[in-house]
């Protein structure tokens, strides 16, 4: 069993408490990514957990044991943890070739040479590196030190495997690339991972469940991706899951208006009380067609249009408020959906997340 | 542990002979604080004199190196132009060759019977000359090391900062708004090194025979009233004062952060106008030292040569003499800078590990502090260490350490730390903490991963700053002439120094200056070959000469 339990943890540097009374639980088999903006505390969590710091208060067991406890400063060495742990830098040691590398963990148990060589060379062949054992790391690409580090960490069968990061260095076809790689990993071994990352499109993709820290250390949400991100609990959820837009809505009486115009709202029911609420959808979530004089949808004037390739981003005025649309080009082209600027257009939303109050998101154009 | 070892070491090397010293200078013989030495020194012309000798030769070689270097690295920025690093390390040849050599050259040269001077008469004897000779010696000498770090800061800015800059500017507004701004963290560098360096040289101004200069006035003292004399601690303490003035001011010169590697010119292979311009700059250069040596050189292979433009015949003798005779100067100097390169390596790796780890608003001031040690010139560190350990015994010897080579390498370490701390802080810096992270996750002792992964990583920077060290300590002649207890215990510096005093010793004091010179070349150019990543493409000559990469 390698589920991980976080109780009440917190960890301050210089006086500034970077993590207060954080609680989470890691299920023995998942892939758990901690998902938050830089500086947040997310790396600091994973190493209380690798046992590269100490917390200042709080529990953290894995597997039902206790690895630190605050309160009676019990610390158990992070070597004694049965973890592997990837490096964002990936912590490849120069002067060693990939075997030794990868060989290393096992050489410090007194592995038997033979069952060393045997477990090693499986390793690396389950990063796809067979046939590359004798090189050093200044003999490889940025993808292959990547699978070395995972190798290494992977060579010794740990219960929880940590990985801080480690595709941020890739390029981004490698990198998706060893996105769906880990994640088979994962499935074929069977093992925890607890991955950290501030890439959301990562976080989505390789989770199981999934956590989103705010840049003050707080757990704002947690659950499925597909749960994340269709219902974020709150903005700073929706906003850091991709694109937002924002569209200020004024319940009187019955009626509902755009932001202080008396452009009524036409559209999917708020399922929010209170006289002032904010519609957040994303691009994807705009439905667009030419104004043809008709009145369904919000009412728009096209302020930008920029092709894109495979999909039109368009920035709409409605009512005074900017939003953004993205439709598919081949959409466009087939529905004479083009537009340039100054274009008239009624906007319709599939999809809107209710919060309350007014909510400003200045930076989202 | 290791850390009280450092604290140890800085205190019985540095700040305790140095205070001690001070004190001696401010104090009368009943230990209390008196004005009478200051009085005295400031009553007698002579060192009144050397004072304003010292400031003005430091700051004019500082100045002409500056003047010289600046249209040259103007031009060559202009043309975007940036020498290779082969060339640019060749410029940091003057901290690892003594500038006396130069002024013998120059001797050999220009003097009454020298190549040229037989025809001018010895008008331009550099001897006869006095202080402007001492001043264009040590001009001469740093002018390269000036350019070269003028060169690299500003050529660190990328070409397009540069074009852009050129847009509709003057080239004087273009010098004064942009050249000078860029490149004055390394004329800061380059002035304050030849400032410093210029006020500690000793055999320079001896070999010339001027003496009102206060590193010899300083000498002469403990030579002549002993090393207790504390008007010697006066005259080495308004030197330590003065330098530290110097390194202060150049600290405030160099405010910005300055990446001399990064954005640097010319992606591309230089084109044939870089290269021409380039060619030129550097040709005429390395023509002028050539010229400048050209009588150390003809003096080592001379047989005869006295009142003719070239020798009369050629020997090879002077080499065999060299080889032979100073072969104990050889294992001395070994002795002496291999033992303060290993000092310098680990109380350097300790220090810059304290730097590392110290709270970010202390990271500064640390750093800057620990290259101010450049600031402790030779003689005066020399003077504070006679005095201090006259009485103290070393241990299993049977003598006082002052009778002893021990202060000589001890010495040398102090003045090259500045240069190991640098040197260890980039080791450790390409040490992340995750490489050692991933060790500890997989067990083992803490002295296993020191062993298995910390110390092979840092390895090659530590080979480096000892190289350093050890060219640093070579041709630390200020101290060594006070501290060496013995002509048979001389380093190979202080041997060419002895040997060029002598009209028969000349042709093996070249040949010894030749040999230590081309050692050192090559050295720095093995250790930049270790350095540079290997590259599969086969460097052409231009990429040799300028970079291209």
């Amino acid at each position: 069993m390698a589920d991980v339990r976080i109780d009440g943890v917190g960890k301050k540097y210089a006086g500034r408490a970077v993590l207060s009374d954080l609680s989470l639980t890691l299920n023995d088999g998942e892939c758990f990514t901690l998902l938050g903006p830089s500086g947040c505390g997310k790396t600091v969590l994973m190493r209380l957990i690798a046992g590269f710091e100490t917390p200042d208060c709080g529990v953290i067991s894995i597997g039902g044991e206790p690895v630190a406890d605050a309160a009676s400063g019990q610390m158990l060495p992070p070597d004694k943890r049965g973890l592997g742990m990837v490096f964002q830098d990936y912590a490849v040691w120069p002067h060693m070739s990939v075997f030794d590398n990868v060989a290393y963990p096992l050489k410090l148990a007194g592995t038997d040479a033979v069952a060393l060589r045997e477990r090693t060379l499986r390793a690396v062949g389950l990063v796809g590196l067979s046939g590359l054992e004798a090189r050093l790391p200044s003999q490889l690409s940025g993808g292959q030190q990547q699978r070395v580090a995972l190798a290494r960490a992977l060579v010794s069968e740990p219960r929880l495997l940590l990985l801080d990061e480690p595709l941020n260095n890739l390029d981004a076809n490698l990198r998706e690339e060893m996105r769906f790689e880990i994640k088979a990993l994962q499935q074929k071994l069977g093992i925890t991972i607890l991955y950290v990352t501030h890439d959301q499109e990562i976080a989505l993709g390789i989770s199981d469940r999934l956590a989103v820290m705010d840049e003050n250390g707080v757990l704002r949400q947690i659950g499925a991706p597909e749960e994340v991100y269709e219902r974020p609990v709150d903005d700073f959820v929706f906003r850091f899951l991709g694109i937002a837009n924002f569209l200020p809505v004024r319940r009187d009486g019955d009626s509902l208006y755009i932001g202080g115009s008396m452009a009524a709202w036409v559209g999917p029911p708020p399922d929010k009380p209170g006289a002032t609420l904010t519609a957040g959808f994303r691009p994807s979530d705009v439905l667009l067609a030419r104004d043809e004089g008709g009145s369904d949808g919000l009412p728009g004037i096209i302020r930008r249009a920029s092709f894109l390739g495979a999909q039109v981003d368009y920035l709409i005025d409605i009512a005074g408020t900017l939003v953004r649309a993205a439709l598919p080009s081949h959409e466009c082209l087939a529905r004479n959906l083009l537009f340039v600027e100054g274009d008239r257009c009624r906007v319709e939303l599939a999809s809107v997340q209710w919060f309350e109050g007014n909510i400003v998101a200045g930076d989202r154009a | 542990m290791l850390f009280s070892v450092l604290a140890l070491y800085l205190l019985a090397f540095l700040a305790l002979p140095v205070g001690a010293m001070v004190l001696r200078g401010v104090t009368n013989t009943e230990g209390r604080f008196s004005t009478d030495h200051l009085t005295l020194l400031l009553a007698n012309p002579v060192y009144l004199e050397s004072l304003g000798n010292s400031l003005v030769v430091a700051c004019g070689a500082a100045l002409l190196a500056a003047l010289a270097a600046l249209p040259i690295a103007m031009l060559l920025w202009r043309h975007h132009v940036r020498p290779s690093i082969y060339i640019e390390l060749c410029g940091f040849l003057p901290l690892f060759v003594p500038p006396f050599v130069l002024a013998l050259s120059l001797q050999n040269l220009l003097g009454r019977g020298g190549a040229l001077g037989w025809l001018l008469g010895g008008d331009l004897d550099p001897a006869i000359l006095g202080l402007p000779s001492v001043m264009l010696v040590e001009a001469l000498h740093y002018f390269p090391l000036v350019l070269m770090t003028l060169v690299m800061t500003t050529s660190a800015s990328s070409q397009q900062a540069c074009e852009a800059a050129r847009l509709g500017s003057s080239w004087w507004r273009l010098m004064t708004r942009i050249f000078l701004p860029l490149g004055m963290p390394g004329l800061a560098f380059g002035m304050s090194i030849t400032f410093l360096k210029a006020m500690d040289d000793l055999a320079t101004p001896l070999s010339l025979g001027v003496t009102n200069l206060l590193a010899p006035q300083a000498f002469f003292r403990v030579s002549a009233y002993g090393s207790q004399d504390p008007l010697s601690s006066l005259i080495a303490t308004l030197m330590v004062v003065i330098s530290a003035l110097a390194w202060l001011a150049s600290i405030r010169l160099v405010r910005q952060h300055v990446s001399w590697r990064s954005g640097a010119f010319a992606a591309a292979a230089p084109s044939r106008r870089q290269t021409i311009v380039g060619l030129s700059c550097l040709g005429g250069i390395v023509m002028l030292y050539a010229t400048l040596y050209a009588g150390v050189a003809l003096t080592s292979i001379a047989r005869i040569w006295s009142y003719t433009l070239l020798p009369e015949s050629f020997t090879l003798s002077h080499y065999l003499t060299a080889l032979g005779d100073e072969r104990g100067s050889f294992i001395n100097t070994l002795i002496y800078c291999g033992f303060a390169a290993v000092v310098d390596v680990l109380v350097g790796l300790l220090m810059a590990y304290a730097i590392d780890r110290a709270a970010p608003r202390w990271k500064t001031g640390l750093t800057w502090a620990a290259a101010g040690l450049l600031s402790v010139p030779g003689v005066a560190l020399a003077i504070a260490y006679l005095q201090f350990f006259r009485v103290v015994e070393l241990p299993f010897f049977n003598q006082t350490i002052d009778a002893s080579w021990f202060m000589l390498p001890m010495a040398f370490s102090v003045r090259g730390l500045p240069f190991a701390i640098r040197a260890c802080t980039i080791a450790l810096q390409r040490l992340p903490k995750s490489y050692v992270d991933a060790a500890s996750l997989s067990g083992g002792s803490r002295l296993r991963v020191a062993t298995k992964i910390v110390l092979p990583m840092l390895a090659f920077g530590l080979f480096v700053a000892f190289l350093l060290c050890f060219g640093v300590a070579a041709v630390d002649l200020s101290s060594a002439m006070l501290l060496v207890p013995s002509e048979t215990d001389a380093p190979v510096a202080y041997s060419i120094y002895l040997n060029m005093q002598s009209t028969t010793g000349r042709g093996a004091g070249s040949a010894l200056a030749v040999l230590s010179i081309a050692l050192v070349t090559l050295s720095l150019f093995v250790l930049l070959a270790l350095l540079r990543p290997k590259s599969k493409a086969a460097s052409s000559f231009r990429k040799f000469v300028f970079t291209a990469s």
